[in-house]
């Protein structure tokens, strides 16, 4: 069974993590730092090398790379020369087809008209900017770094320049009704953006606000409130052209995220940076998600290839093994894994996952599988069609709870039956 | 030491009225035991016993008392449990002894196992000494509770004595009147053996060993001995006293009590009851046995690792060496797994069971909710036999169902006569009588189904007593009762492990109840969940646990795809450790919850 063919010019892509933020938002747990301009001149001397390095080993010799990805931390953070020492720097040492989508992740405080510039010159060609909310009360909540106007401001500029853009925006809020969700939603679309992304928010622990709702300073809406959040979201963004291809990203038919969906088909990708990961060969590893690690590691590998893993005796191996590796861990996924991978990611796309596809990696589970989803296509929740099994709207909200449901049932390939004695 | 110096004789009462803590005074006054193995109620030596302060097993211990007028006794004590459930325990000890302590607790009074265990010493022909206990407790009434222990025996006030075990007084009058009232054991020592095997006990080390009252005659170590009902013969390899531990002796003689030990190697060997007799002789009669032990109420205990069954049998089979009231069989549930169908004597045995496999075995374990033995008389005639409610024939083949009756003894302070009434009533108990102990305490009989008593029953007549009613029972006869089988069925699925049987009159309330609390104990899932209650096909109760509404979460930041799946591994195996009833997960905790009733 193979991928369906309109899947195949969504990757592979490249990621690359740029640990660097202004100053830590208040819910974040990502791997970033503030750093200064000296940290940040050291860090892509450090990038540039880890491409190159990666490019000497010769793993992705045979990719053509499709999607190049700035996220971190906060990418319009970079200089625009840095930016394009980067850019410039993967299209010499990978092949990457001339149309491919490049995207930065841009926070409105950071992203002014010269370095947004220099990105588009550089061959930028999408933006995903952080807005986060338009409502000035929430983004205080979220300790953002920006205010209303300027998201609206910038928001025109990529406009101007007829950039494809996306806006962030986060739901859930503590202390925020669905009225106000309502008016912040309207105001984002109203921006003009081609793409839209919208998370329910996800209360990181050790973070100051997982402490505030902890100690009861805050309060979540409750799940009601939340779920009623995301049926405004689906409906106001359908009304404006945007359609839901993903539990939480909406797009004007055509500019969907490739780089994104090429996570969710199970695509292959370098993962380049602190805690960037990849994919490729049947293999998923991970960088070192510390910033100073990562460097000493890069600087340390001089000659060395690390990448797509070898099984044995390969670059790879020698690697992982070694003192000094940048790769934090790395993990075969094959048979169940892979079958998993097909339920909570595959499922997350709207247009959903070919059965055989999956019914092939979970092997000896498809029996079980296949009696599962069709009790919960009848609950609702799941739709099959034409050979696709996916989400049906009332079951996105509840995702997580139907694809943990999903792995179980695989797994147990006779379930207990309740009327067997 | 002649049989005339001998005393063998128990202490029986009503649950916690301090026997064991009066046999903890005896010992000190005795010398039996050293500063070192000294201990508050020293004889109930299983940790079980120790840390819920009850004894569950009957203890013997042999003192030596140095009287006033100066000669040496030889007592043999057997402590009792005061429990319902274990009064099987107090028959036998009756056996081994000449004479009984009757003790009551002077706050409390006379409750209901004390008239039970009563009762019994007197069908066994004991000298009964009555002892009022706990004198020092501000809230002793001395004189109340001596009226009502003459209105149980015939006996004058000055007869009746008053101690505290606890600050250990009036004790050595106490065992002034074990030599002066209780009567030396009248066997010949010149006749053949006779000995009655009161109880028996398995050692790890020793194997089993038969606890022994010498009627007649005499043993030593080499004897080759017989026991009369399987005809099967022991060389005799030691026999001693019971003191602590096993004390070997050259000899053991009429009238004593001790131990034997004679290669048995399972307790079944050791049957209690039997009598022990020379090989060779003929045409000794043997001593009167005791009523078989046979469980009253059947309960299926599942492993909650089922992969624990294997264990779970063991420990079964380790438990049965030494408590031979316990029984059992292979069960499957589709919602619990492989387990077992045992047999109980009462609810605390089930309690006690469990407990041990928990504690002694590691093994945690889930009972189905409890039930008596039914007979079934099917419309061709045939009688059957049904110890689980999954064992019940369709209820379109069934005559008629008899069910065990017990009568119940109830002793209560006359203010919550009015309020057990109404309790015993609503439980299908029909009165027998009542009797008053003295002006303020009253004694009602009931004729009541066995079943009843064990749902919740003692904790409601506590309650409605402010917990000074007290009950004792023994069963009656087997009598009709219109009976049916209770299910449960989530999602149009039957959840077996709650099936049960009820009264028709009750079936609707407990069906609304477990429906009630399963809606508590079920989580709510992507889908909504019917709960039903029903008998036969018929819907008695329902309740719904809505669905769902929220579970999602963000994307995969940078490709993180390693994270996200082992979020979800997690929550996959939260999923896979619930037990699935058709379509539904149900953990585990529901399940225990609901039958330990620990939700309320
Ligand atoms: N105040 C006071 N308390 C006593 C006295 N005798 C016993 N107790 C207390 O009563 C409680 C029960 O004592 P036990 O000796 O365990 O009673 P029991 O009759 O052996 O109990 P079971 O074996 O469970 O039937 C304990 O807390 C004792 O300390 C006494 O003379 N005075
Ligand atoms: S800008 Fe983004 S990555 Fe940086 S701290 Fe804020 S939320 Fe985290
Ligand atoms: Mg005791």
């Amino acid at each position: 069974m193979t991928d369906p063919a309109h899947w195949r010019d969504l990757g592979p892509g490249i990621y690359l993590h740029i640990p660097f933020c202004r100053r830590r938002c208040g819910y974040c747990d990502f791997a970033s730092t503030t750093g200064d301009a000296a940290a940040r001149n050291a860090f892509v001397a450090d990038l540039l090398a880890e491409i190159r390095l990666v490019a000497a080993g010769g793993d992705f010799a045979d990719e053509t790379f499709r999607t190049i990805f700035l996220g971190g931390g906060t990418p319009s953070l970079l200089e625009g020369d840095q930016m394009n020492r980067i850019l410039g720097a993967l299209r010499d040492s990978f092949a990457v087809t001339p149309d491919a989508e490049v995207t930065m992740e841009a926070n409105p405080e950071s992203l002014e008209p010269e370095r947004l510039d220099a990105f588009l010159r550089g061959g930028g060609n999408r933006v995903s900017l952080g807005i986060q909310s338009l409502d000035d009360a929430a983004l205080r909540l979220l300790d953002r770094a920006h205010d209303a106007a300027l998201a609206r401001h910038r928001a025109g500029e990529l406009k101007e320049r007829r950039v494809s853009f996306s806006v962030d925006l986060i739901y859930g809020l503590p202390g925020l009704d669905t009225t106000a969700w309502g008016t912040a939603l309207d105001g984002a679309i109203e921006l003009g953006a081609d793409h839209l992304s919208a998370y329910l928010l996800t209360l990181e622990p050790g973070t100051p606000m997982h402490v505030a709702v902890a100690t009861g300073e805050l309060t979540l809406p409750g799940e009601e409130e939340a779920r009623a959040q995301y049926e405004l979201l689906v409906d106001r963004t359908s009304a404006a052209g945007l359609s839901c291809y993903e539990i939480s990203n909406f797009a004007r038919p055509g500019l969907e995220s490739r780089h994104n969906q090429n996570y969710w088909v199970r695509g292959e990708y370098l993962g380049l940076g602190p805690s960037a990961h990849s994919h490729h060969g049947g293999w998923r590893w991970a960088n070192e998600p510390d910033p100073g690690a990562w460097s000493r590691a890069v600087q340390a590998g001089g000659g060395a290839s690390w990448g797509m893993p070898r099984e044995a005796g390969g670059s790879y191996r020698e690697m992982s093994e070694a003192a000094d590796c940048p790769i934090l861990f790395r993990e075969r996924v094959s048979g169940r894994e892979a079958a998993a991978e097909w339920i909570f990611l595959g499922l997350r796309r709207t247009e959903g996952v070919p059965w055989d596809l999956l019914a092939t990696a979970a092997g000896d589970g498809a029996a079980a599988l296949e009696r599962r989803t069709g009790f919960l296509a009848e609950q609702g929740l799941l739709e099959r069609q034409d050979g696709w099994l996916r989400l049906a709207r009332a079951g996105r909200f509840v995702s997580d709870a139907i694809f943990a449901d999903l792995m179980a049932a695989m797994e147990d390939p006779v379930p207990v039956d309740g009327t067997r004695r | 030491m002649s049989s005339e110096h001998i005393r063998n004789f128990c202490i029986i009462a009503h649950i916690d009225h301090g026997k064991s803590t009066l046999a903890d005074r005896f010992l000190d006054t005795c010398h039996t035991l050293s500063a070192y193995q000294m201990k508050d109620q020293v004889l109930d030596s299983m940790d079980l016993e120790r840390e819920r302060g009850i004894t569950i097993k009957a203890h013997s211990i042999a003192m030596d008392y140095t009287a006033r007028d100066g000669r040496e006794y030889r007592f043999h004590l057997i402590d009792t449990p005061g429990h319902v459930d274990f009064s099987y325990e107090v028959s036998r000890s009756l056996a081994a002894c000449e004479g009984a302590l009757l003790l009551v607790d002077a706050s409390q009074g006379v409750e209901a196992q004390t008239v039970a265990n009563l009762h019994m010493a007197r069908e066994a022909k004991l000298t009964i000494i009555p002892v009022i206990n706990k004198i020092d407790m501000p809230a002793a009434r001395p004189d109340e509770v001596k009226e009502q222990i003459r209105h149980l025996i015939d006996c004058t006030d000055d007869e009746i004595l008053a101690v505290s075990a606890r600050q250990g007084i009036g004790i050595v009058e106490v065992l002034e009147a074990v030599v002066a009232r209780v009567p030396a054991p009248s066997g010949d020592p010149d006749a053949p053996l006779r000995a009655l095997i009161f109880d028996s006990i398995f050692d790890k080390f020793r194997g089993v060993v038969a606890y022994v009252r010498l009627v007649d005659g005499s043993v030593k170590r080499g004897d080759r001995v017989r026991l009369l009902s399987t005809g099967i013969t022991y060389d005799v390899d030691e026999v001693g006293s019971l003191r602590l531990g096993l004390i070997p002796r050259e000899r053991l003689e009429a009238g004593e009590v001790g131990y034997i030990l004679a290669g048995m190697k399972v307790v079944a060997d050791a049957k209690v009851g039997d009598t022990i007799v020379p090989e060779t002789s003929a045409g000794i009669q043997a001593l009167p046995g005791f009523k078989p032990l046979k469980p009253m109420v059947f309960s299926g205990l599942f492993p909650v690792d089922t992969e624990d069954y294997v264990n779970l049998r063991e420990a079964l089979g380790k438990l049965a060496l030494n408590d031979a009231a316990l029984a059992w069989t292979p069960e499957t549930s589709a919602a619990l797994g492989f387990g077992f169908r045992c047999g109980f004597l009462g609810p605390l045995h089930i309690e006690i069971v469990q407990e041990r496999l928990h504690r002694e075995y590691n093994l945690d374990i889930i009972a189905t909710i409890p039930n008596v033995q039914l007979r079934a008389t099917l419309d061709d005639g045939t009688k059957v036999q049904v110890n689980s409610p999954a064992d019940m024939p369709d209820p379109g083949h069934v005559a008629a169902y008899e069910e065990p009756f017990i009568e119940v003894r109830i002793i209560t302070p006359g203010e919550f006569v009015g309020n057990v009434m109404r309790l015993v009533q609503d439980r299908r108990g029909e009165p027998h009588g009542i009797d008053y102990l003295d002006a303020e305490r009253a004694q009602l009989t009931y004729l009541m189904p066995l079943s009843e008593i064990i749902y919740d029953f003692y904790d409601r007549l506590k309650s409605c007593s402010r917990g000074y009613a007290t009950l004792d029972y023994e069963l009656f006869d087997y009598m009709e009762s219109d009976l049916v089988k209770l299910d449960v069925m989530l999602n149009g699925e039957l959840v077996d492990a709650l099936s049960l049987v009820a009264h028709k009159d009750k079936a609707y309330e407990r069906g609304r109840d477990l429906v009630d609390r399963l809606r508590n104990l079920i989580p709510r899932q992507m889908f909504q969940i019917a709960i039903q209650a029903g008998i036969g096909g018929k819907i008695i109760a329902r309740s719904t646990v809505s669905a769902m509404r929220k579970d999602v979460t963000a994307k995969c930041y940078g490709g993180d795809i390693s994270r996200k799946r082992k979020l979800l591994e997690k929550q996959k195996e939260g999923k896979r450790k619930m037990k699935q009833i058709g379509t539904v997960h149900v953990p585990q905790e529901a399940f225990l919850a609901l039958l330990r009733g620990q939700d309320e």
